[in-house]
């Protein structure tokens, strides 16, 4: 190792790495400490106590960011995940990048959202603070086993500092990498809290004053985790081979599940707000995400999926996934057995007749929950098949698809009735007479997209393409998609209406109603993307342009080098409205170990009102035909490339047999304008191919030789590089980002308009949920008459 | 009322209960090169190792042809009909869905086994 002149580890670094590893320990004493305190109701230095852990996480998160810009590869996990060369977001996106920095992240962000949500949670602190501190320590003791300032080993007794690290993989490296973690980890520290909450709640047995302050909470939580969601979403969509928007891997369900019952949650908070009922489902509800989540990170980090994923996933310490099972199951015993107990004692004053609204809104959350179950239930399936002792299997996405329109689509209908039903009683006569226009802009729409799949603004659908439905039978899917689409219109159109008529009248509203619309316009644009997606397959050669989607296609060069990392490919679409310009990464690596290069795509994604044309370059080539075999006196005509060529026997240089020996090709190329030219490419063992130019495009080479019939094999060549590239035209994609981002605002403006306001709210053992309740108007007061 | 709920219990049990048999019965297996082809069922996961320097790209019929070997060391050809994945020499492994068909697995989908969003597959040196 002296040999290498490696320096050594500096100190200070040395030092950081002891304050990161003592700062971990600092959060687990002193979360387990806020823990003790709060059981024994010294409530105040519970709080101080819990802060001190955050803080002490808050250091450790600091400290390990401080090592990955600083180059401190003798740290294992920054030399895992951290190189010399990475620009700045990327050594800062290091810090999440591995499993040990990503629990980091997470006992960051559950951390300071409970601390964040302490003081609204008002008289339940203690039991609040009991369960935060106990999962902030667990976290804190994940991190001990699986620390992220574990040092490399030592050589010769020392520590010595490599110059760089192995960096993130290749398709890590995209901006998303620095934006989508923090905002899910956000959503998944957030789920804690929620459980907390609730276990407080149901310890102490008030179910009816913790729904108004945790709803505020709750709706942060679905927004931040559903764009974070999204997010991933989208890092998919630009990553190739991570199966586009979402393809139902277990890592997606694994957020995808909470997501869902956060968004019961939220209902189950309105109907029990609004009518005093449903306090033990919306209990329930509140502590279920975080078990589910709990439950999708140890199935995602056991090892149990094995190869049933695309992703790997290095398996976790043995003793850090005792912590986190120990977590999950400790977590779900204590959960339900406060349930039980608060179930048991729990009377419910509120006898009123069930509402045709709360009827609705409950078949909602009943649908939002079983979406999520049956996502968990398909994640399991390589779990329930390893624990039965059968060969692993997995659940594909068509399958998903087919299970869950059972549920989405009655889910989408749902959503767009509820906000128009009043809360007492159902005028069906004055509902559709409402209803009607919205029926009548569903057709609109459906008309406009009738014109859309023919060709209007975008490409005509493939017209006999077929959908399978029940994973058995084939229906035509032009009017399949469009029936999915005018449910999704319907949803869309409805709630955006019932949103103009309630800003109206009253705001109060308009948060969850401008959520809905986003959902709605965000699956919307998914339906379109995914299923009305064409793609064609070209080939970018020097002599002429590709013909696909309308367009001649053009490749013009590199941008940069092709070892460069953020190098592309230039490649210029004609059309009738213009030449326009699309730059898909390409680059290689420097070859693995087989020798072979390795190529690493990137698309173009070029967006327009109405659709993403999206291209990738697969791979660079310079063959213009494959070896062609032929005996003396053959002629092969290379229409493609103008020209004929004749072979004229084989001539030898040197001794055959020996490693100088030279062979070369006698071949006569004639033009189409008349022109002839003689030409010789050479072979030899020792000298390699010689290719021998033909013209500005092309030249000619002899790839192998036939001593016995004195045979050659001849391959043209492009003088400058052709491309195989795959081309998307994906229609309406841009809703799916309007709809999200719509859904994130509905959100956050709802968390805004129910905030938690003691002083205007009453609080206390008050009966809520009656028909006089301080809550602002319920929906039915402006519903149609 | 009580019958009401007890009927949507049933309904919902029996919903979630018919969701999980379609899972179960129509998930896809993970196969060997063996089993592979023993099976006649269509979209069977094979999974294994690209042999290095067998993959060719024919491009006048935009297929892609490689030999593969699975755990068991058993190898087969495998087409698949399409240009390779972009990222394949990122891979460590492959899963290529289809069935076999004569002599080679023909496949309608393959799967790169990619580092994970939040975990790389490379150890320390």
């Amino acid at each position: 190792m002296h040999d290498l002149h490696l320096p050594l580890a500096p100190g200070w670094s040395l030092a950081l790495g002891g304050f990161g590893r003592g700062a971990v320990a600092v959060g687990l004493v002193a979360g387990l400490l806020a823990a003790v305190l709060a059981w024994r109701g010294r409530d105040r230095a519970a709080g101080w106590s819990f802060a001190v852990s955050v803080i002490a996480c808050a250091a450790a998160f600091v400290t390990l960011g401080v090592l990955f810009v600083q180059d401190q590869f003798h740290f294992r996990y920054v030399f895992s995940h951290g190189a010399a060369d990475h620009e700045l977001r990327y050594k800062i996106a290091g810090i999440w990048s591995g499993q040990e920095g990503s629990f980091l992240l997470w006992s960051l962000t559950s951390g300071l959202f409970a601390l964040a949500a302490l003081r609204a949670v008002g008289e339940l602190r203690r039991g609040y603070l009991v369960v935060v501190g106990l999962v902030q320590a667990a976290l804190c003791g994940i991190l001990a086993y699986e620390s992220p300032f574990a040092l490399m080993p030592l050589m010769e007794g020392k520590q010595f500092l490599p110059p760089t690290g192995q960096g993130l993989p290749p398709t890590l490296m995209n901006y998303w990498v620095t934006i989508h973690p923090p905002v899910i980890f956000l959503g998944f520290g957030s789920l804690g809290v929620l459980f907390a909450w609730s276990v407080a709640a149901l310890a102490s047995g008030r179910l009816e004053e913790w729904v108004r302050p945790v709803r505020p909470w709750a709706l942060v939580s679905l927004s931040v985790l559903g764009v974070g969601l999204c997010m991933g979403g989208f890092w998919a969509y630009e990553t190739l081979g991570w199966g586009g928007f979402w393809a139902w891997d277990p890592v997606e369900n694994a957020s995808l599940v909470p997501w869902c019952v956060v968004a019961a949650l939220v209902h189950g908070v309105y109907i029990q707000v609004s009518r005093g009922k449903g306090h033990l489902a919306t209990a329930y509800l509140g502590g279920l995400p975080f078990l589910l989540f709990g439950y999708g990170t140890f199935l995602t980090r056991s090892g149990f999926l094995g190869d049933t994923s695309v992703h790997s996933f290095a398996s976790m310490d043995r003793s850090a996934l005792w912590i986190l099972v120990g977590l999950v199951s400790v977590s779900a015993v204590v959960f339900h057995g406060f349930f039980v107990r608060a179930a048991r004692r729990w009377r419910a004053e509120n006898t009123q007749p069930t509402g045709p609204k709360e009827k609705l809104v409950g078949t909602g959350q009943l649908l939002l929950a079983c979406i999520g179950v049956v996502t968990a239930v398909g994640m399991s399936v390589p779990l329930i098949q390893t624990l039965s002792g059968q060969a692993a299997k997995v659940v594909e996405e068509r399958l998903y698809n087919t299970v869950l329109a059972f549920l989405f689509v009655p889910f989408l209908v749902v959503m767009t009735l509820a906000p128009w039903v009043p809360w007492r009683k159902l005028a069906w006569k004055d509902l559709m007479g409402k209803l009607a226009n919205v029926f009548a802009v569903t057709i609109g729409l459906v008309g406009v997209t009738l014109l859309f799949v023919k060709g209007w603004g975008g490409l005509a659908a493939v017209p006999d393409a077929k959908s399978t439905l029940l994973l058995r039978y084939e229906v035509p899917q032009v009017p399949f998609v469009i029936a999915l689409l005018a449910v999704c219109y319907f949803a869309v159109v409805g709630n955006a209406w019932r949103l103009i008529e309630v800003a109206i009248k009253t705001k109060t509203t308009v948060g969850g109603l401008l959520a809905h619309a986003g959902v709605a316009i965000a699956l919307t644009g998914l339906v379109f993307s995914r299923a009305l997606e064409q793609r064609q397959l070209i080939a970018l050669t020097p002599i002429a342009p590709a013909q696909a989607l309308g367009r001649q296609w053009v490749a013009k060069g590199p941008t940069k080098d092709f070892a460069d990392r953020n190098n592309a490919v230039r490649v210029e679409a004609v059309s009738h409205e213009g030449v326009e310009e699309f730059r898909p990464g390409f680059y290689y690596l420097s070859p693995g170990e087989d020798g072979q290069p390795r190529p690493v795509s990137w698309p173009a994604v070029n967006g327009r009102p109405f659709y993403d044309l999206y291209l990738v370059v697969v791979e660079m080539y310079f063959e213009a035909t494959d070896p062609t075999q032929m005996a003396v006196g053959d002629e092969r005509a290379l229409q493609s490339a103008g020209m004929l060529v004749k072979y004229n026997g084989l001539e030898v240089e040197g001794t055959p047999g020996t490693p100088g020996a030279v062979f070369g090709a006698k071949l006569t190329v004639s033009f189409l304008d008349g022109r002839r030219l003689d030409v010789k490419p050479t072979f030899g063992v020792a000298s390699g191919r010689k290719e021998v130019v033909v013209d500005e495009d092309f030249s000619v080479r002899l790839d192998r030789i036939d001593a016995a019939d004195r045979s050659a094999a001849i391959t043209l060549l492009f003088r400058r590089p052709a491309y195989a590239a795959e081309i998307f035209y994906k229609p309406m994609t841009i809703l799916v980002w309007w709809g999200i981002g719509i859904m994130g605002l509905g959100g956050l403006i709802a968390a805004y308009q129910r905030r938690f306001r003691p002083s205007s709210n009453v609080v206390g053992h008050v009966p809520i949920g009656t028909e006089n309740e301080t809550e602002p108007a319920p929906e039915s007061e402006v519903a149609p008459r | 009322m009580n019958i009401r709920v007890a009927g949507v219990a049933l309904l919902v049990a029996a919903g979630l209960g018919l969701a999980v048999m379609a899972f179960v019965c129509n998930a896809s297996p993970y196969v060997t090169v063996s089993q592979a082809r023993a099976s006649t069922r269509e979209g069977v996961h094979l999974a294994g190792d690209i042999i290095p320097g067998t993959l060719a790209t024919d491009r006048s019929t935009m297929q892609v042809r490689f030999q593969l070997r699975d755990e068991a060391g058993d190898t087969t050809w495998v087409r698949y009909e399409g240009l390779p994945p972009a990222n394949m020499g990122e891979a460590t492994k492959v899963v290529a869905i289809g069935k076999v068909e004569g002599d080679e697995f023909v496949c309608r989908k393959m799967l790169l086994k990619c580092p994970s969003k939040y975990e790389s597959t490379k150890s320390p040196a």
